[in-house]
């Protein structure tokens, strides 16, 4: 990849966090071409659309595979040593993270760079049971430490709050040490709600504007497969990716980057699901008409055939309330959501059931969780039920 | 002066075209508007219900305007000649029922419930699901529809418990033994309501105690995401509530006492 590889990760107070819109133009453009190809007869596309087929999922592992997080780790890494202060005047930096921001992941590989004291999550019985000792490890403050997600300290249950209400009192009393809390936004805009109590300092990955979005993917693409990928437009050939100039994205990436609200993890999730290949094919070692001299080409969906995915209404009534819980917890483990939600077992598991139907709900690492590409639909449909968001 | 306009064959199946179009119009709207709210989520669904009576009510006028050109000769006097002639023999004839009917206009203003409004007349609580000309039809909790003219409008007090808005406040009771720490059963009563699911975090909690004869009574006041869930919600905060006293080791009343955890 001949590009200068470019760390696209910058963290910033919330208050500085970025959404990325699709431009006004392109929306127009893209609707008027929508309703116009409703009327008319379609031309013969470069590539017509039912001669591809969707990339198999080994294919897609190479063109797009899932981030280290190299870059967010680097980006934190300065930051986290001067917000956190010293022993002496310790300081505690809270890195708020999105859905599908990987921010676990990130921090728990800070802890590893930095040689700080990764503090593992109570586990739901600790929780539940109240158990301070699991705050102990608060009690030895020289090495700074790491605690992945706050969200996993607390549950929805009215013995779920103690100890989180325990640990952020320690951290405010400063007895704590210095270190880095992550949290999940959702779980950070709950517990804002319900703990009247001072939060630390919080920074938030800045969302990948259009041509952060389009860089971060191509990198993807040239780490995966080891040379650089061509992403052309299924129905006219026109490139997306790599972008033609650095001042400008192809809309295909700019409506991405709006509605995956610049997340990289959701984005990718949606990317992958838009990629295409002529039949007989394989990501990676093709040599047919459509390799350029310098790379292969992979056929990308054009936007306006990407669904928006609209979250079903006949999933029962206690599907909003699931869905708002494992955002809320950032995921769940089956059998817990059955303890924590207000429904029997039975009408939970045909919830969980007829979710995890419609692709909505997905399991990982034994945790039932939003998937990534519904996640844009799931909170627009939980907004307008007057549901508690996240701030972003 | 003439009144009347000669009607001959045509004028009246004209008229009856009318009438007919018009019902027919106002049956469309009143099966489609709905339909398409349930596809609809919170507040526009609260929205495209009410502009059910509204279209109706268009309709209504525009059949009757076009009715009445059609009968008479529309000047000002003789529509009000006509007007004053149809109201004295209706207002002897059909009393209660054209005064339903101007109460169901008044409404149409006054909005004193819209559909989903979740409304108490005479002891009877339950949805509003439609409104009509002469009447409104509520759900109860039961699964029951009560049918009630507008007439009750200028007599009777209509409790409306979220008055157009998605905000409908719920009460759960509990009744404790007098010897017990508030400051535990507050912060308890208060977890149990800000962990329900079902709650609408944006709004606040409220608890007030009060001491009665046989016991403290303690009241958590909150609100559902959705009204619909008011009842669901209820028994949450009641059941969870009761296990989270339970656990701190709060004596409930000796027999004799008002029951406890009673619904919204």
């Amino acid at each position: 990849m001949n590009r200068k590889k470019q760390n696209m990760w910058e963290y910033v107070p919330l208050a500085d966090y970025a959404v990325p819109q699709a431009t006004i133009s392109r929306t127009i453009k893209s609707g008027i071409k929508d309703i116009w190809q409703r009327f008319r007869r379609p031309d013969t596309p470069r590539h017509p659309a039912h001669d591809l087929e969707y990339l198999p999922a080994s294919d897609v592992e190479k063109v797009a595979p899932p981030s280290h997080w190299s870059g967010a780790v680097r980006a934190l890494e300065i930051l986290a040593k001067n917000k956190t202060g010293s022993a002496e005047a310790p300081s505690v930096m809270m890195v708020t993270g999105l859905p599908g921001s990987g921010n676990a992941q990130i921090l728990s590989r800070l802890a590893k760079s930095l040689g700080w004291r990764l503090i593992p999550a109570p586990d739901p019985q600790q929780i539940l049971t109240q158990d301070l000792a699991w705050l102990d490890w608060t009690k030895s403050a020289e090495t700074p430490w790491v605690l992945c997600d706050l969200g996993k300290t607390y549950l929805r249950h009215v013995r779920g709050l103690t100890l989180v209400r325990q640990l952020l009192a320690r951290i405010n009393s400063k007895a704590a040490g210095p270190g880095v809390i992550g949290c999940d936004s959702w779980s950070l805009a709950y517990l804002r709600r319900v703990l009247p109590v001072p939060f630390p300092g919080a920074v938030v990955a800045q969302a990948f504007d259009d041509l952060s979005l389009g860089r971060w993917l191509s990198q993807r693409a040239h780490d995966g497969c080891g040379r650089q990928i061509h992403f052309r437009q299924a129905d006219n050939g026109k490139t997306v990716l790599p972008a033609d100039a650095d001042t400008k994205a192809s809309a295909f990436v700019n409506h991405l980057a709006a509605r995956s609200f610049g997340i990289p993890g959701i984005a990718l999730e949606i990317w992958r699901r838009a990629l295409k290949r002529e039949p007989d094919e394989t990501a990676g070692d093709q040599t047919s008409e459509t390799e350029p001299a310098n790379g292969i080409s992979i056929w990308v969906e054009p936007w306006e055939k990407i669904p928006w995915l609209v979250v079903p209404l006949d999933l029962g009534p206690a599907s909003p309330v699931l869905m708002h819980s494992l955002l809320l917890h950032n995921g769940l483990p089956w059998n817990l959501a059955a303890d924590l939600l207000p429904f029997s077992a039975t009408e939970t598991d045909r919830t969980i059931q007829a979710l995890t139907d419609a692709e909505i709900l997905q399991t990982r690492h034994g945790e039932l969780k939003i998937s990534a590409h519904w996640y844009p639909s799931v909170k627009a449909y939980l907004n307008g039920e007057g549901y508690l968001t996240d701030q972003f | 002066m003439e009144l009347f306009q000669q009607l001959n064959q045509a004028a009246i199946i004209r008229g009856a075209l009318i009438a007919a179009l018009a019902l027919v119009l106002i049956g469309i709207s009143q099966k489609v508007i709905p339909l398409i709210a349930d596809r609809l989520s919170g507040r526009q669904r609260l929205y495209a219900l009410a502009t059910v009576p509204l279209i109706r009510l268009v309709i209504i006028l525009a059949a009757l305007w076009m009715i009445i050109s059609i009968i008479v000769d529309p000047t000002t006097e003789n529509i009000f000649a006509l007007l004053g002639a149809l109201g004295l023999a209706l207002g002897f004839a059909f009393k209660d029922y054209v005064g339903s009917l101007i109460a169901g206009i008044v409404t149409l203003y006054e909005l004193p419930y819209r559909i989903g409004d979740w409304v108490s007349v005479e002891g009877v609580y339950g949805e509003v699901k439609s409104i009509g000309m002469r009447a409104f039809e509520i759900l109860t909790p039961d699964d029951t529809v009560v049918v009630i003219p507008h007439l009750k409008l200028w007599g009777e007090k209509i409790f409306n418990a979220n008055d157009g808005s998605r905000h409908l406040q719920c009460a759960a009771k509990f009744y404790l033994h007098p010897e017990h720490d508030p400051r535990q059963v507050i912060q308890a009563l208060e977890d149990t309501a800000m962990t329900s699911a079902y709650l609408q975090i944006s709004k606040p909690v409220t608890i007030v105690a009060s001491e009665g004869l046989w016991a403290t009574e303690y009241r958590v006041k909150a609100y559902p995401v959705d009204p619909r869930d008011q009842f669901r919600f209820t028994t949450d905060l009641t059941l969870r509530g009761k296990q989270a006293l339970m656990a701190l080791g709060v004596r409930f009343p000796a027999p004799g006492a008002p029951d406890s955890g009673d619904g919204a």
